[in-house]
């Protein structure tokens, strides 16, 4: 706890970074470049951009056209930078919705995580599929960790952390990873490692 | 291995020495330990040092003024080679903390020196949190260790004071074919040098752009005489600056440089 303690005396949230597995790095050995940013042991890494963790009812979407049929472009630059961040998970469709599904290894936990866009292209929603539930065992009770949508999905971030125009699947994952990595430290140790926003989707 | 504090105790002793090396044997015969440090600070930001006549590029910086109060005044009472030794001493251990909190000097002039955080790839945050470490522990080191060995040794005291601030800067070879330097230009810049002239002794006054990434406020004041006040055709803009209680970020400050131990910050990643 050295720059990163600085960067918190002076109020800042700290950036991180997500390996190809799915593991949050520390500060050390990360390289940035206008290629993106690597470490010298784990290869290409994703920043995480800004994000709140949150909770309470799912969010609503709106009618729309299907934002990845009519802007094949757009879709087209996110399996391309899936392939280079998350090389590890493929793509998907569930109920006419694209997505992608592959392995988060966390270091302390492997996940396999489902991601699927809304047509209206508003924050898509992520569910964890293995393991099937989440939660620690609390005598005969399961305690669910906080930062969960009413449905059971995980809430990553804030609707308005959701920038269409800058962020795509990839964002995801890495928020994903990050709030992976938060759940393995809360089963340890009931503390919500991260500050976040109750019930404020 | 060394204690993150020690960059105090260095930065005290290397002024002494330097400035005794230099008051006994005149400028001419600089220690080779001088000169090898004096030489070790490069001038300038290296990404931008190769550009062309005319040709310029543009990146966020943080820029910091670190400078010796009352130079003028001693510098008319005082013998000149007793003054630019001190000087001399001085800057080349600021220059020193500069860049092993991952920092360039961009100019060295006279009693002061010019420093820049950053990149086209750094971290904003990192940046600024490394600017504002540096001054603290220059500040600091001037203030403490320093104050106390130029007492016991008999020599006048140097007080220092630092600005800074954060933005957009324009690097641009600038000058003739034959004689040409890379000058920086932008608001930061100037802005930077402005609140220098703001702060009193030991004191760090920044500007509002960087004052704007210290997010506990509780570490920043508003200046007696902030905002300055701008106008142009008609339109009247203000800009605040303020006083950083850089004191309460001295621990993180010192570990953090040596942590960070002279790696560029447009290298570093801020991580948990």
């Amino acid at each position: 706890m050295t720059l990163p303690a600085l960067l918190s005396k002076l109020g800042a949230r700290t950036p991180r970074y997500i390996t190809v597995q799915g593991r949050v790095l520390g500060p050390d050995g990360v390289v940035g470049s206008t290629d993106g940013y690597s470490h010298p042991q784990h290869g290409p890494v994703t920043k995480v951009a800004g994000h709140t963790f949150h909770g309470g009812e799912d969010p609503q979407t709106v009618k729309s056209e299907v934002w990845w049929e009519s802007d094949q472009a757009a879709a087209d630059e996110e399996r391309a930078d899936m392939a280079c961040a998350f090389p590890s998970f493929a793509e998907t469709e569930v109920d006419g919705r694209w997505g992608w599904f592959g392995p988060i290894d966390t270091g302390r936990g492997r996940f396999m995580v489902e991601i699927l866009h809304h047509p209206d292209r508003s924050l898509p929603s992520v569910r964890v599929i293995q393991p099937r539930r989440l939660g620690r065992q609390a005598g005969k009770r399961m305690r669910q960790p906080p930062h969960l949508y009413e449905s059971g999905r995980i809430c990553v971030a804030s609707l308005s952390d959701w920038l269409p125009d800058r962020h795509n699947a990839v964002t995801v994952v890495a928020w994903t990873a990050h709030w992976l990595a938060a759940y393995t430290e809360w089963l340890i140790t009931l503390r919500w490692p991260e500050p976040g926003a109750e019930n404020a989707a | 291995m060394s204690e993150p504090g020690d960059i105090r105790g260095r930065f005290a002793q290397g002024v002494l020495d330097h400035y005794l090396s230099l008051d006994r044997a005149g400028a001419k015969s600089f220690t080779k330990r001088a000169a090898q440090e004096s030489l070790a600070v490069s001038v300038g930001h290296p990404d931008y040092q190769d550009l062309d006549l005319d040709e310029r590029a543009t990146c966020d910086l943080s820029i910091a003024f670190i400078d010796m109060t009352g130079f003028t005044a001693r510098s008319f009472w005082e013998p000149p080679d007793r003054v630019t030794d001190l000087a001399v001493a001085v800057l080349t251990q600021i220059a020193l903390i500069v860049e092993e909190s991952g920092g360039f000097i961009l100019g060295l002039r006279g009693d002061g020196v010019m420093a820049g955080w950053g990149g086209r790839t750094s971290d904003p945050q990192v940046d600024v949190a490394m600017c504002i470490a540096a001054c603290a522990v220059a500040l600091d080191a001037g203030q403490g260790a320093l104050e106390q060995l130029l007492t016991m040794s008999g020599i006048e005291l140097v007080q220092l004071k630092a600005g800074a601030d954060f933005g957009r800067v324009d690097f641009v070879r600038t000058g003739t074919d034959q004689q040409s330097e890379v000058n920086i230009v932008g608001h930061a810049a100037n802005f930077a040098a402005k609140c220098e002239k703001y702060a009193s002794s030991w004191d760090l006054v920044v500007g509002e752009s960087l004052g704007n990434h210290v997010l506990d406020r509780t570490l920043v004041t508003a200046h007696d005489k902030s905002p300055k006040q701008y106008q142009y055709r008609g339109q009247r803009r203000s800009y605040a600056f303020y006083a950083v209680s850089w004191s309460r970020l001295l621990a993180e400050s010192l570990t953090a440089i040596d942590q960070v131990s002279g790696r560029s910050t447009a290298l570093l990643t801020p991580v948990y």
